[in-house]
């Protein structure tokens, strides 16, 4: 980052505090600091970052040109300032640099005035001040600021020891541009979903556990024979036999009342024989 | 059919062997309807605390109802035990029809150590470790499982557990002091099986108190535990017993499950709703139960 204009007073006690409240007396003074880091990243390796290459700079991909390249980017930036050339191509996912250092060259000498608007809001709360950034007054900016050997490239608003740069904003912008997006897909998604009143929601109560699904006596039989059943149906609990019972309609529920343990064994290796057989008799005839 | 004997032993005390032995028992008796006697071996008296209370108890002592009297009749030459009456139906405040116990006595601690004197009394008709047989063999029949809660150490007292017992089973904390005794329990076992010529056999290892959030227990339960209960049979040359896959957690419900006066209503309520890991306490030991039927039927 460059550094700080001469009246900055970098002792002040709110020195830790990045984002201190304004007041309506606050005053962001447009001007230009030097961030060819900002750039850096996107530009070929070594390249010299001065006025006489910045015109020749080609468009190239920039890392999160995807999402920046919705609409509603270019229309939150143009809410800014109508006048202001789009900083992206609206058709590409690219970022053209020219464009970026024409729409940092208009803020150069102006003053943003912190109004109303911000006066109520913690100016760490940067979404809602970005979005609120239509509201802000700007004026010509007579002092110069200006490193003119680099102004093309970089600029940024300094609210008195804080510096606001334009970096930050568009940051801001792009994870705006972001949540707009995830809104919008999350919109569709509800409206192509079944409605609310459709949707059954789940008893709070334990489900009781379907035990067609966890034994069936008949396979057990079938596959393991009859020592092997009764070895499974004496390591089930009493409940566990009932429930067998009551899933496959063995016995009524009147009938199981006082019904003791080897009973409900016997009962339940009976059914699974009887279901076996099924049918034998008609076969043996035959 | 002849009940399933059981004789629950570990050299370390502390490891949860009453209350596994409890825990067991009442499982048994109020989710699988068996039939099931306890006999309390410890002189600690834990065990029958826990199943019949205090004030109970005090009686049963006073009439001469414990397993303590059993052995000062053969030591003094008396005969004021009778085994029909000292055994206590309804046992454990689940007040289960199906659930019975042969109570201990703190007095036991005066005569442990004048057990092997028995044999001389005796005029060696019974066997210093006989003696729970001579009395408790005309009753296997009774009963689908018999579950010996026993002392902490190999002596004559766990010796009469072993003598009826067809398999003793290991609860044991999975940390370096529990288990350290391992291969003691099973070579000793072994040899003494051997020299009576007994059926015993080990049933398993039930580890007993974990906590999920201990590193030491997560650590001797994957590495020493295994290892060192393996390698116990190994040097044996026998068939290795498997190590319960359900682990009993530490919980404070467990515990407080022992205290006879709280008086619940069921089972479940009694061991516990509240989950440790994906299960409500009382289904462990409802799986542990399940686990000690089929090893048992398998056996």
């Amino acid at each position: 980052m460059s550094e700080h204009p001469q009246n900055i007073d970098q002792s002040s006690e709110n020195n830790d505090n990045l984002f201190p409240k304004l007041s309506s007396e606050n005053t962001i003074n447009s001007q230009p600091t030097i961030l060819p880091e900002l750039l850096a990243p996107i530009l070929p390796e070594n390249t010299v970052i001065n006025n006489e290459n910045i015109s020749e700079i080609t468009p190239i991909d920039f890392p999160v040109a995807k999402s920046i390249t919705e609409n509603s980017t270019v229309e939150i930036i143009n809410s800014v300032n109508s006048s202001e050339q789009l900083l992206i191509s609206n058709t590409s996912e690219q970022i053209v640099p020219e464009l970026f250092e024409n729409y940092f060259e208009n803020y150069v000498n102006q003053d943003i005035v912190i109004n109303d608007l911000v006066e109520n809001n913690p100016l760490d709360d940067w979404e809602l001040a970005i979005l609120n950034l239509p509201n802000l007054d700007t004026k010509p900016h007579d002092e110069d600021y200006l490193d003119n050997s680099s102004h093309q490239l970089n600029t940024g608003f300094y609210v008195e020891q804080n510096t606001v740069t334009m970096e930050m904003i568009y940051t801001k912008l792009l994870d705006l541009e972001s949540e707009i997006f995830d809104l919008k897909k999350e919109i569709n998604s509800l409206k192509h979903s079944p409605k609310s009143h459709e949707t059954k929601t789940e008893s709070k109560k334990t489900k009781k556990p379907d035990f067609t699904e966890v034994f069936n006596p008949l396979k057990s039989l079938r596959e393991n024979g009859p020592d092997n059943l009764k070895n499974q149906l004496d390591k089930m609990t009493n409940d566990e036999l009932k429930e067998i019972i009551r899933s496959y309609n063995i016995k009524k529920a009147k009938e199981m009342k006082g019904i003791d343990r080897p009973q409900m064994v016997s009962d339940i290796i009976q059914y699974a024989e009887r279901e076996l057989n099924r049918g034998g008799v008609f076969l043996q005839d035959r | 059919m002849t009940a399933q004997v059981v004789s629950l032993i570990n050299l370390k005390g502390g490891v949860a062997k009453t209350t596994t032995t409890v825990q067991l028992a009442e499982c048994l008796a109020s989710e699988f309807s068996q039939r099931v006697l306890v006999i309390d071996l410890d002189p600690q008296t834990n065990a029958t605390i826990a199943l019949i209370g205090e004030d109970k108890w005090d009686k049963l002592d006073r009439d001469n109802k414990t397993i303590f009297q059993l052995f000062n009749d053969k030591l003094e030459g008396t005969n004021h035990f009778d085994i029909n009456k000292a055994i206590q139906n309804k046992a454990s405040n689940l007040r289960l029809s199906n659930l019975s116990l042969l109570a201990s006595s703190i007095r036991f601690i005066d005569i442990q150590d004048r057990i092997a004197e028995i044999a001389v009394k005796t005029h060696h008709s019974i066997a210093p470790m006989e003696v729970l047989k001579s009395a408790i063999s005309h009753k296997l029949d009774s009963y689908d499982y018999i579950l010996i809660d026993c002392p902490p150490n190999l002596g004559y007292i766990t010796q009469n557990g072993i003598e009826i017992s067809d398999y003793f089973l290991i609860p044991t904390i999975p940390d370096r002091l529990s288990i350290y005794g391992l291969p003691q329990i099973i070579k000793n076992i072994h040899k003494f099986s051997e020299r009576r010529s007994l059926k015993i056999r080990c049933l398993g290892l039930v580890i007993t108190k974990y906590s999920s959030s201990s590193g030491l227990h997560s650590k001797v339960m994957k590495g020493e535990l295994a290892e060192r209960y393996q390698q116990s049979f190994a040097d044996l040359h026998i068939d290795p017993a498997p190590i319960f896959q359900t682990t009993i957690p530490q919980a404070n419900t467990t515990a407080e499950a022992m205290e006879y006066e709280k008086g619940p209503k069921t089972f479940r309520e009694k061991y516990g709703y509240s989950k440790s890991g994906d299960l409500p306490l009382y289904k462990y030991v409802v799986n542990l139960a399940k686990e000690f039927i089929e090893y048992v039927n398998d056996g």
